[in-house]
């Protein structure tokens, strides 16, 4: 039985149920992504410029 | 900026699709970023289906697998030649008050709530082409037709 390695992180893959999530957006409104209209895109963006 | 470039060619195809722009800078900071920043860049109905998702505890970062990259492949070679063309575009560089390694990526999620698309570049340039985004939102596998402004996507 292989043993999870606590802290590493695995990217899903194309197939794989979308790790579902609860948080704010910059407006106050809460979001559940099970919840969201689908097909939804997630962009993940990096520093802001 | 490649979430312009999304949301140009979402517009311009007249496709709706709701769009979720995960940061990890604080809340006020990316509300700033926001109206200072993207508001010169991106006229706001280009993004009326779009949320704007504050993570800075990079909870959901971490849930979708985006640690943070080495800085061999921010500072590498590639990267330094996209901002050296952004400069000469007159772009200028960038100030970066965040964490400069920290991943980014993009994801399509289907109307099952599965995977649809997974991207995760090998550097800070690498994101995938906007059309490949949009195809994998209108693939059969996404189950539901996306609305198409003023028209319907089911005539022919």
């Amino acid at each position: 039985m292989s043993k999870r390695i606590p802290g590493v992180l695995r990217i899903p893959s194309v197939g794989e149920p979308a790790p579902d999530f609860e948080a704010t957006d910059v407006d106050g409104r809460a979001i559940v992504l099970s919840r969201q209209p689908k097909p939804i895109a997630l962009v993940f963006l990096r520093h802001l410029a | 900026m490649h979430l312009v470039q999304l949301h140009r060619f979402l517009y311009e195809q007249r496709i709706v699709a709701p769009v979720l722009a995960m940061s990890f800078a604080p809340v006020e900071r990316l509300a700033s970023w926001i109206s200072l920043v993207l508001d010169e860049e991106m006229p706001r109905e280009w993004r009326a289906h779009t949320r704007f998702v504050p993570d800075p505890s990079l909870r959901v970062y971490h849930a979708y697998g985006l640690g943070r990259n080495s800085r061999l492949r921010v500072y590498g070679p590639r990267v330094l030649l996209y901002y050296a063309l952004r400069w000469l575009r007159g772009h200028g560089i960038p100030k970066v008050s965040e964490d400069p390694l920290q991943r980014g990526g993009d994801f399509v999620v289907d109307a099952g709530g599965r995977i649809a698309l997974s991207h995760v570049g090998v550097d800070q340039a690498d994101r995938p082409p906007v059309q490949r985004i949009v195809a994998a939102l209108q693939s059969p596998r996404c189950s539901r037709p996306l609305e198409v402004e003023g028209r319907n996507p089911h005539q022919r």
